[in-house]
C-alpha cells in the first residue's frame, strides 16, 4: 500500500513538473501559433542558473529560484528580440529549424560554462511528511503547490486580465488587436518571455531533485512536447490534465510495467497525433 | 552543344555526378585509409540529404524522424550480418527492404497529421525508435551499440567500401533525380506551393505525399546500409532526432529549393564539421549560429545565392545589349 501511494506521489510530483514546462509551451503556441523547439533549452538554462545561484554563489533555494525564472525570462525575450522577431508570417519549416538552431547553440554554451560533469543542488527540504501513515518527500509536495498555484494565476491572467484578453485575441485575429492600437510584437516579447520562465521555473525547480547535466534539455523537452500537444496546443488546462494522466502513468508503468515505461510518452504521442492532430482539447487548425 | 539553361537541367546533374564519381574512384588509391573513411561518411550523407530533400524541399514536409531510417537500415546490416548470421545479400536486401516496409508504415501514420503536427509525429518515431534501441541489449547492443560487420573479402578494406559507396550513392541520386523531374515530382512540387489548390485539381494529397515519403524513407535506408558497411558499427543516436536534424541542416545550407543545393550542402556540412572539430570541440555552436543566420537571412541556402547571382549577371547583360 506503502508503495503504491509513494509511486502515485511521485507520479503527481512530476506531473506538476511537465504541467510547468509543458504551459509555457502550450502558451507560446496558444498565441504566436510558434512551436519552440529550443524550450527544452530554457528548462536546462533555468537548472544550471539555479545551480549557480544556490550551490556556487550561496543564495537561499527559496530566494534562488525567482532569480533564476528572472534570468531565463531575460534570456527569453533577447530570443524572441534578437531570432523570433524575425520568423513571424514566415512558413512553419522556418520557426522550427531557427529554434532548433538554437538548441544546438544553447546546448553547446551550457557544455562550455558548465561542461560535462553532472552538477547537483543541495535539497532545502530533505524531510518527509507523514500522510495518512505514508511519508512523503517535502520538497515534491512544495513542487506540486507551486504547479498548482502557477495553473491557478495563468488561469487567472488569461480570463481575468487585460494582458490576457489580448493573448486570446492575438491567437484569435492579430490584425484585429493591431488595428485596435494594441502592439502585437511586443505581446509576443512578453508571451515568449513568460513562457521560457515557466521552463525556467520547471528547470529550476527540478534541480534539487534530480542531477543537472547535459542532455536534460532534450529528455524534458519531448516529454513537454507530449503534454503541450496531447493537451491540445494553447489548452492550458488540456496541459495539466494530460500533464496529471502521464505523470501517474509513468509511475503505475514504472511498478506494474517498467519495460513500457520509457517509451510510453511517444506512443501516446503518436497515438494522439494520428488520431486526434490537435489534441484532446485543443482546436483543429483553420 | 549549346549551355542553355534547359540543356543544363535535363542533363548535365548527372553528367557532373558521374564525373565526380569516376575522379572519386580513380584516387581512392592515392588517400590514406582514414581519409577514406570520412570520405565515404560524405559521399553517403549526400544520399541522406538528397533523400530527405525530396520531403522538405520538394513536398514540404519537414520530418524529424529521417534517422529513423537511417538508423534502422545500419542496424539491420549489424544485426543481420552478427546476431542473426545471415549471408551477406540476405542482409544487403533486408536492410534496403526493411527501412522502406517501416517508412510505409511511419508515413501512414505521419502523414495524418499535417505542418508543426507531421513534424512533431515523426520526432516521436525518431525518440520511440532511439529509447527502444537502447532497451532491447541483446539485440542491438544498448547505449554502446554495435561495432563490427562481417563483410565479404571484396568489401573489407575501407577502399573498397568506399568506392561502392560512391557508385550506390551515385545510381541513387540520379534515381532521385528523375523522380524530382517526373510528373510525380511535379505534382509534390504542386502540392508543397499550394495543397488546398492541388487538392480543388483533384490530386490526392495524402497518397502523393505517402509515396514520397516512402521513397524517402527507403533511400535514406541505403544511406543507413552504407553507414554500416563503411564505418562498421550501429549506436543509438544514429536514431535519434539530433541525426534526423543532420540532412535538414545539410539541405537548409545547401538550398533545399533545388536538386542540387543538399548535395553541396552535406559537402559543405560535412567537411566543415571535419575542419570545425580539429580546430574545437564546440561545432556545434558555430554549426547552430550558421543555421540561424541562414534560416533567418538566406533561407535558400547555397543555390538560391548562386541563383539570384545569375540572376544579376544576366540583367546586367540584357540591359547592356538594349540600346
Amino acid at each position: 500500500m506503502t508503495a503504491v501511494a509513494t509511486s502515485l506521489f511521485t507520479g503527481i510530483s512530476t506531473a506538476a513538473l511537465l504541467f510547468l514546462v509543458g504551459s509555457g509551451m502550450t502558451l507560446i503556441f496558444g498565441a504566436m501559433r510558434v512551436i519552440n523547439v529550443a524550450h527544452g533549452s530554457l528548462y536546462m538554462l533555468g537548472a544550471y542558473l539555479l545551480y549557480e545561484l544556490s550551490s556556487t554563489l550561496g543564495v537561499p533555494v527559496g530566494v534562488a529560484i525567482p532569480l533564476a525564472v528572472g534570468g531565463v525570462f531575460i534570456v527569453s525575450v533577447v530570443i524572441e528580440r534578437g531570432v523570433m522577431r524575425f520568423t513571424y508570417g514566415k512558413e512553419h519549416l522556418i520557426q522550427l529549424l531557427a529554434t532548433y538552431a538554437l538548441v544546438l547553440v544553447i546546448a553547446d554554451l551550457a557544455l562550455i560554462i558548465w561542461g560535462t560533469t553532472s552538477r547537483s543542488v543541495q535539497n532545502p527540504l530533505p524531510g518527509s511528511l507523514d500522510v495518512l501513515g505514508v511519508p512523503l518527500p517535502a520538497y515534491r509536495m512544495v513542487v506540486i503547490a507551486v504547479a498548482v498555484v502557477v495553473g491557478l494565476a495563468l488561469w487567472l491572467v488569461l480570463t481575468r486580465t487585460r494582458l490576457g484578453w489580448m493573448i486570446r485575441g492575438s491567437s484569435e485575429n492579430p490584425a484585429t488587436l493591431e488595428a485596435m492600437g494594441y502592439s502585437v510584437s511586443k505581446l509576443n516579447m512578453v508571451i515568449f518571455g513568460i513562457g521560457g520562465a515557466l521552463a525556467g521555473l520547471g528547470g529550476a525547480i527540478y534541480a534539487p531533485m534530480g542531477s543537472v547535466a547535459p542532455g536534460i534539455d532534450n529528455a524534458i523537452l519531448i516529454d513537454a512536447f507530449v503534454v503541450a500537444v496531447v493537451g491540445g496546443l494553447g489548452s492550458i488546462y488540456g496541459a495539466a490534465i494530460v500533464a496529471l494522466l502521464i505523470g501517474v502513468l509513468q509511475g503505475v508503468t514504472l511498478l506494474v510495467l517498467p519495460e513500457l515505461h520509457s517509451s510510453l510518452v511517444f506512443i501516446i504521442m503518436i497515438v494522439t497525433l494520428a488520431i486526434r492532430p490537435w489534441g484532446l482539447f485543443g482546436r483543429p487548425e483553420r | 552543344m549549346k549551355l542553355d539553361k534547359r540543356t543544363l537541367d535535363l542533363g548535365l546533374l548527372p553528367v557532373i555526378l558521374v564525373a565526380v564519381g569516376v575522379v572519386l574512384v580513380l584516387i581512392t588509391p592515392l588517400v590514406k585509409a582514414n581519409v577514406v573513411l570520412t570520405l565515404q561518411l560524405g559521399t553517403l550523407y549526400v544520399l541522406f540529404a538528397v533523400a530527405t530533400n525530396l520531403l522538405l524541399g520538394q513536398t514540404g514536409l519537414l520530418s524529424f524522424g529521417q534517422a529513423v531510417f537511417f538508423g534502422v537500415g545500419a542496424y539491420t546490416v549489424t544485426i543481420g550480418s552478427t546476431v542473426a548470421g545471415w549471408p551477406f545479400w540476405l542482409t544487403v536486401i533486408a536492410a534496403i527492404a526493411i527501412p522502406g516496409i517501416l517508412s510505409a508504415l511511419i508515413g501512414a501514420l505521419s502523414l495524418r497529421a499535417r505542418k508543426f503536427y507531421f513534424g512533431l509525429i515523426t520526432l516521436a518515431f525518431s525518440q520511440l525508435f532511439f529509447t527502444l534501441s537502447r532497451q532491447f541489449y541483446d539485440l542491438t547492443g544498448g547505449d554502446t551499440g554495435m561495432f563490427g560487420v562481417d563483410l565479404p573479402k571484396w568489401l573489407v578494406r575501407p577502399a573498397d567500401s568506399f568506392r561502392l559507396t560512391v557508385v550506390v550513392v551515385i545510381v541513387c541520386v540520379i534515381a532521385l533525380w528523375f523522380v524530382t523531374r517526373s510528373p510525380f515530382g511535379q505534382t509534390l512540387r504542386a502540392i508543397k506551393e499550394n495543397r488546398q489548390r492541388a487538392q480543388a485539381l483533384g490530386i490526392d494529397v495524402y497518397r502523393h505525399e505517402w509515396i514520397a515519403f516512402v521513397i524517402a524513407g527507403s533511400f535514406t535506408g541505403v544511406a543507413g546500409l552504407l553507414f554500416a558497411i563503411g564505418q562498421q558499427a550501429a549506436y543509438p543516436t544514429l536514431l535519434d532526432w539530433q541525426t534526423s536534424g543532420i540532412p535538414l541542416f545539410m539541405a537548409l545550407i545547401g538550398g533545399m529549393n533545388s536538386f542540387w543545393g543538399p548535395i553541396v550542402g552535406a559537402v559543405v556540412f560535412h567537411f566543415g564539421r571535419q575542419g570545425l572539430v580539429t580546430y574545437t570541440s564546440h561545432w556545434q555552436l558555430f554549426f547552430g549560429l550558421l543555421i540561424l543566420v541562414v534560416v533567418l537571412f538566406a533561407p535558400n541556402g547555397i543555390a538560391g545565392a548562386v541563383e539570384s547571382i545569375r540572376r544579376r549577371i544576366a540583367k546586367r547583360r540584357f540591359l547592356k545589349e538594349k540600346p
